[in-house]
């Protein structure tokens, strides 16, 4: 698997793993506690992660040319570290099929509401899958392309503002106290995930020597926290707290209210745009989990084919379930242990070791 | 490589086979409404009228667009829906509703219970158009327009017209949610009313309180002041300002509005300011025609004219309590400690409210 990518690619796959479903629903989620604060909560969510992005660097600086699942060998040995593997192989896949979920409920809340799940797994799955079973390049290059596609959904949103917008709903600062934004920002944080992929990516990226690296994956972060900072600030301007917080998608519910001469219902056309985006999360998932496991192209691609197949049994699993409020605190605090704490050991430790060999050595 | 194929194949068929099996919807298989209206009903039911489009082939690929009444009553809207889709071919779809039409009785116990089926749907059209009818509301879906396009259309024509020409509020299903929730500001809304002989007319708008009609209304030269000193000329507004004996047609093209609040902290008491300066030209100046206007003076007279009409305006929005203005809004942003100290729904009574509207005549048409 020595297929390089270049910097701007892995910036796109960063962006395009981030930017996904967690978008739609977040402004009323944080509104729910930083109130007018929530642009805050988004913006302090942007700069725990890029603290998060420097341990990663710091990590990877140690072991360069090194995916995650060949670092936790090294760290903790072979039989501790395969099993932390496989344990970052089923968090994976856990996290694509909770996402694979709430893309489910998504459509069938706004558009195909008869159409049973296992229908609309086996589509979003299935593109993912023919996607994933290619190298890491053929799959950068397609989330370039399909990048493009932010430009119209900025440019879509623009539109929004011919609404009746309040920019004084922001106002005053102190509606909210530290505590609540701080609470917000948790929520926000969640809906970010998606960053941890360049744990894999890094040690693919062409040229990896130099700091260049660091910018890009800063660069990344800052752009889809202004992204999401943007669509929490139209939301917050354009509806007013009580109604806002009622709302399941109020990113999609602004454009329920466009209407032009030639095209109406914007919200639907919208939506259709974002699947592309959304797809390309489970893709990006499916790759990585896939990756935590193998290391040749050939094992790879079985790999993806058994990762799919557990993505689609797990997501209609929790589809039949009435409430995953539950399941998603329990994923997301499981996910956070494993993206940040185990990072930041591993990290630790090996800075430990390092001293320890050079003490040795002296 | 055959692999691949295999899987481009197998995915390409699935799409096409499985797109639209569960969720299909054949237009032929629809009822389309175009104009909906609910009334209060006895012992608190509904009426709900809509009025739904039939085509009548012409032959030739051409249609007459005809439309259809039906009524049911219920105790919500949903089952009043589906009490008429049993009454009528095809699915009922309220997909392209243009019209939204709430009876006086039922806008005064509040609008929003009875539209919250329409916020919850994902098929709702919340552009459509809302409007308060003076009396009953089946009343104006009831009547059948002279010219052979369906009622609804010919209504939302006429607010259409209404609104560029800035004497009814521009408002839509979805503009309405949230000002209406919000406990700083209220929502004006159109009235449409029947005139004697079946015609309707659309001239002016009704006061809400929160989400309930207050039942006091605004002629449609004092709506239409309401709406500039609210800033929201559209491309004109056409004013009939009495000067003496006679009456000047003046239209404004521009606006400039300043709303300035102060607010004593100590005693609580709130001043609202809004100096509106108005551009426009004189339309018509009967009495005028074999001498030249003295622009100096009617800038003058046309003022103070208006400055009477505000204050009537405004006092009719003090006594029904409704915030148009969104001074409430102003109070929660600028003194937090004052708003979260006060019920803004008894304190706005309180305000005090000094207009100030000054008149720049830009042109006297092409005569002096």
């Amino acid at each position: 698997m020595n297929i390089s990518i270049t910097r701007t690619q892995l910036f796109f796959l960063i962006i395009k793993t981030q930017i996904g479903i967690g978008l739609l629903s977040l402004p009323s989620e944080i509104q729910s506690s930083a109130k007018g604060n929530a642009w805050i909560s988004v913006l302090v969510a942007g700069c725990a992660i890029q603290l998060l992005l420097l341990v990663y660097w710091h990590l990877y600086k140690q072991y360069p040319q090194h995916t995650l699942s060949q670092i936790t060998v090294r760290v903790f040995g072979a039989p501790i570290g395969k099993t932390l593997n496989f344990v970052y192989f089923l968090s994976f896949i856990m996290i694509a099929g909770y996402a694979c979920t709430l893309y489910v409920q998504l459509v069938h809340n706004w558009m195909l509401t008869l159409t049973p799940a296992w229908a609309l797994l086996l589509l979003i799955i299935g593109t993912g899958i023919y996607l994933a079973l290619e190298n890491l390049r053929v799959i950068a290059r397609f989330f370039v392309l399909a990048s493009t596609l932010f430009v119209i959904l900025l440019l879509v949103s623009l539109l929004t503002f011919t609404n009746d917008m309040h920019i004084t709903n922001l106002l005053p600062l102190s509606q909210s106290g530290m505590k609540e934004i701080l609470k917000g920002s948790e929520k926000t944080f969640f809906s970010l995930l998606g960053f941890e992929v360049i744990l894999f990516f890094f040690a693919q990226v062409e040229s990896s020597t130099s700091r260049g690296l660091l910018g890009v994956v800063s660069l990344a972060n800052g752009f889809v926290t202004l992204f999401y900072t943007y669509f929490v600030v139209i939301c917050l301007i354009g509806f007013n707290p009580p109604s806002l917080e009622q709302m399941n998608e109020p990113v999609l519910y602004l454009f329920k209210g466009l209407t032009f001469q030639l095209f109406d219902r914007l919200d639907l056309i919208f939506l259709t745009i974002w699947i592309i985006p959304m797809t390309a999360t489970i893709v990006s998932y499916l790759c990585i989990a896939g990756k935590s496991l193998t290391t040749s192209q050939s094992s790879y691609r079985k790999m993806i084919g058994v990762t799919g197949g557990l993505v689609f049994l797990l997501a209609s699993y929790l589809s039949t379930r009435e409430d995953l409020k539950s399941f998603s605190k329990w994923m997301e605090y499981g996910y956070l242990v494993m993206i940040a704490a185990l990072p930041i050991l591993m990290w630790s430790l090996t800075l430990l070791l390092k001293n320890n060999a050079k003490r040795g050595q002296a | 490589m055959r692999k691949q194929l295999f899987l481009l194949i197998s995915i390409g068929t699935l799409a096409a086979l499985l797109t639209g099996c569960w969720d299909i919807n054949y237009l032929t298989n629809k009822k389309m409404i175009n104009g909906i209206s609910f009334d209060a009903a006895e012992n608190g039911l509904l009426t709900g009228t809509v009025r739904s489009i039939v085509l009548i082939s012409k032959g030739g690929g051409q249609f007459d667009v005809k439309d259809q009444m039906s009524q049911a009553t219920g105790d919500s809207v949903a089952s009043i829906g589906a009490k008429i889709d049993s009454k009528l071919p095809g699915t009922l779809e309220a997909s392209k509703t243009h019209v939204m039409i709430m009876g006086e009785e039922l806008a005064k116990k509040g609008v929003l219970d009875p539209l919250e089926t329409f916020f919850r749907s994902n098929k709702a059209y919340l552009t459509s158009n809302i409007l308060i009818s003076k009396g009953l509301a089946s009343e104006i879906l009831k009547i059948q327009s002279a010219e052979t396009t369906p009622i609804a259309f010919s209504i939302m024509q006429m607010i259409n017209g209404a609104e560029r020409s800035t004497y009814i509020p521009e408002h839509t299903l979805f503009s309405i949610w949230p000002q209406i929730s919000d406990p700083g500001e209220d929502v004006v809304l159109p009235i449409v009313r029947k005139l004697e002989n079946n015609e309707i007319i659309i001239d002016s708008s009704g006061l809400f309180d929160g989400d309930k009609f207050t039942g006091v209304t605004l002629p449609r030269n004092e709506s239409s002041l309401l709406l500039l000193l609210s800033d929201r000329l559209k491309k004109l507004a056409y004013l009939d300002i009495p000067v003496g004996s006679a009456t000047v047609n003046f239209d404004v093209h521009k606006v400039k509005r300043k709303l300035q609040l102060s607010v004593n902290e100590a005693t609580q008491a709130i001043e609202c300011f809004i100096k509106l300066d108005l551009y426009g030209n004189i339309r018509s100046y009967p009495s005028k025609l074999m001498e030249n206007i003295d622009r100096e003076k009617l800038n003058q007279q046309l003022a103070e004219s208006l400055n009477k009409q505000a204050e009537v305006i405004t006092d009719k929005l003090l006594k029904a309590n409704c915030d148009a203005f969104g001074i409430g809004r102003k109070i929660r942003t600028s003194y937090p400690t004052l708003w979260s100290s006060v019920d803004w729904k008894t304190k706005y009574k309180e305000v005090k409210m000094k207009p100030e509207i000054i008149v720049h005549i830009k042109s006297t048409g092409i005569i002096k």
